[in-house]
């Protein structure tokens, strides 16, 4: 590993650390939220906002820009520390999370700077991800479009009818990223509605598919410069992740999906995490 | 009334490079020249409705237009989240084709009947719902669907239907046409209720009951100042539809007086599809007949009101 690479890599672990810390900050100012799907996210979105996406903070709108959409939108809390620290949104709004007049909501939304679609209701991303993929290729453009699913969102069938047309139209300029924590709101996935074989799946649905550990910085900064994975097949990342993942008393725990954030709680949580900086 | 609007999409994609077509297993022959010519934007994909609504709002997020084509049970039902939050939140021009509305598909029975497709579409906000009389009238419709902004769905009849509509009254979605001025009674219709109202109008007359007819293309957004206007002239206000009593046109102007003019809710006589799944087959006029809903059951309809014998308005 060159040393160029392992600074790389050691910035990016900090930027993910900062999505955390922030995640966690943007929860107990609003005083609950989506903890656990935004924790296990954020190496991903680090990964993502800092070293892939062709993106101009200071053009949001602009035509070239790789386009990413976060199907499981619980996640926003990250997906909005993300973008902060990008530079589309001023730092201050992650103090404003769902609060009245503020555009970052539980759940992303177009309004703010930086966000592709508007998502919430689960299993809407991927389909119009494909969408946007077609359409760059109809009109020869070459930007990328990425997609983050999340685990329980799969248990939607409109992935899988996303799944078979990606692969039939053969859009190798989409790529999907699976945020598999293994865990959703009410246990494991596995006990709840069970996905496995997932990697098959994907596979005998048409797609190239590569499995890293979603917390392994260089393991996903190499996935993410290997696409696409084959010349004519979409790709699917499965990264397999931490629900709550930086904060102990939440990792892998469904009661951390979703939950308060009381003074108490944040103090613990910035123990371990230390605050945004 | 679906090879005119089809011919329409065509001649739309040939001078517009945004429009695109995307059918769900429409069968052999549906737009052969356009897959021959523009290939790169004609999509005959599968039977998965939420997945095609996505890829349209994709497509339209793009800068794209595209027309998505199926029958109107799945287009509405089958994706209705699709509908409400790819579309409608994020306003995108996307135009929903649906083949079979009403009573249409009456030998495939209620899983193919879109009686309450205008209800559910009409709640979603930004939509626009069509429903056209005739051919004639999908001609001047669809032209306009291009500029539109946003999402709208457009209702199709069976075909070979009645042809009542005139190029003299013109077209605007939005603004419903004065098909029969009124008398002592105006009946509302939408699609081709529009029609078996006419005939119920032409068979009043001849009784000496002067009625009037105003067709209501679109029915959201609803022209209120079309009916508003008429309050104070007619003593009957009827409304007619292919459709459950639940949420459709009779709703909606129901809705529109209660809100705009109170005193005139107990004139409304709402025709319509009882709150019901359609428990014979046959065909589309033999279940226009069943739920009353033919011209001559329209006019007796309206003789009863009239006469105080039939039934209670309000």
């Amino acid at each position: 590993m060159t040393s160029n690479f392992q600074a790389k890599i050691e910035g990016l672990q900090y930027d993910a650390l900062q999505i955390r810390r922030n995640v966690w900050r943007a929860l107990h100012g609003a005083g609950s939220g989506h903890m656990g799907g935004s924790s296990s996210a954020a190496d991903l979105l680090a990964a993502l906002y800092f070293h892939y996406l062709r993106q101009r903070p200071d053009e949001p709108e602009w035509p070239g820009r790789d386009r990413f959409v976060l199907s499981k939108g619980h996640a926003n809390a990250a997906l909005g520390a993300a973008l902060a620290r990008a530079g589309f949104i001023d730092d201050s709004v992650l103090d404003q999370f769902y609060a009245y007049q503020s555009s970052f909501g539980m759940h992303p939304d177009i309004k703010m700077p930086g966000v592709e679609m508007s998502t919430g209701g689960l299993g809407h991303g991927l389909s119009v991800g494909l969408g946007m993929a077609l359409g760059a290729r109809m009109q020869n453009l070459d930007f990328r479009t990425c997609v983050m699913l999340g685990d329980g969102e799969l248990q939607e069938g409109s992935n899988w009818e996303g799944a078979m047309a990606a692969a039939h139209l053969r859009l190798s300029n989409l790529t999907a990223i699976l945020d598999y924590n293994k865990v959703q709101q009410s246990g494991r996935v596995g006990e709840m509605l069970a996905l496995e074989p997932m990697a098959d799946k994907w596979l005998s649905f048409g797609w190239a598919v590569r499995e890293i550990d979603g917390h392994d910085m260089g393991a996903i900064v190499e996935a993410l410069d290997a696409l696409p994975f084959a010349p004519d097949k979409p790709s699917m990342i499965i990264a397999h992740t931490v629900k709550g993942k930086g904060v102990g008393f939440a990792e892998d725990s469904y009661l951390w999906h979703n939950n308060l954030v009381t003074d108490e709680v944040y103090e613990r949580a910035l123990n371990e995490l230390g605050a945004p900086e | 009334m679906r090879k005119t609007c089809l011919d329409v999409v065509y001649e739309l994609a040939k001078r517009d490079e945004r429009v695109v077509f995307i059918g769900s297993d429409l069968g052999a022959g549906t737009l052969d020249q356009f897959r021959d010519e523009m290939p790169d934007r004609f999509f005959m994909e599968g039977v998965s409705e939420q997945n095609l609504i996505g890829m349209a709002a994709g497509l339209a997020l793009e800068g794209f237009i595209p027309y998505v084509n199926t029958i109107a049970t799945f287009i509405t039902r089958r994706c209705y989240e699709q509908l409400a939050v790819d579309l409608c939140l994020h306003n995108l021009p996307v135009k929903l084709i649906a083949n079979g509305g009403g009573l249409v598909y009456a030998p495939l029975g209620p899983t193919h009947l879109a009686i309450e497709d205008m209800a559910i579409l009409r709640a979603l906000p930004r939509m626009t719902v069509l429903a056209p009389c005739d051919k004639e009238e999908m001609a001047r419709l669809m032209p306009q669907t291009l500029a539109l902004g946003g999402p709208c769905y457009i209702r199709l009849a069976k075909g070979g239907d009645e042809i009542i509509s005139d190029a003299a009254h013109g077209f605007t979605i939005g603004q419903a046409i004065m098909l029969r001025q009124p008398g002592k009674v105006l009946i509302v219709g939408t699609g081709i209720t529009s029609t078996r109202a006419m005939h119920a109008a032409k068979e009043l007359a001849e009784q000496g009951i002067e009625c009037g007819v105003l067709h209501m293309h679109t029915v959201k957004p609803l022209d209120e100042n079309a009916i508003l206007s008429c309050l104070n002239d007619v003593d009957l206000l009827v409304t007619v539809e292919e459709h459950t009593l639940v949420g459709g046109l009779g709703s909606a102007v129901g809705e529109l007086l209660v809100d705009k003019a109170p005193t005139s809710v107990g004139r409304l006589l709402r025709l319509g599809i009882p709150d019901s799944f359609a428990d014979k087959y046959g065909t589309q006029d033999e279940l226009l007949e069943y739920y009353g809903l033919q011209g001559p059951q329209i006019a007796r309809r309206i003789r009863d009101v009239l006469n105080g014998a039939g039934e209670q308005v309000a």
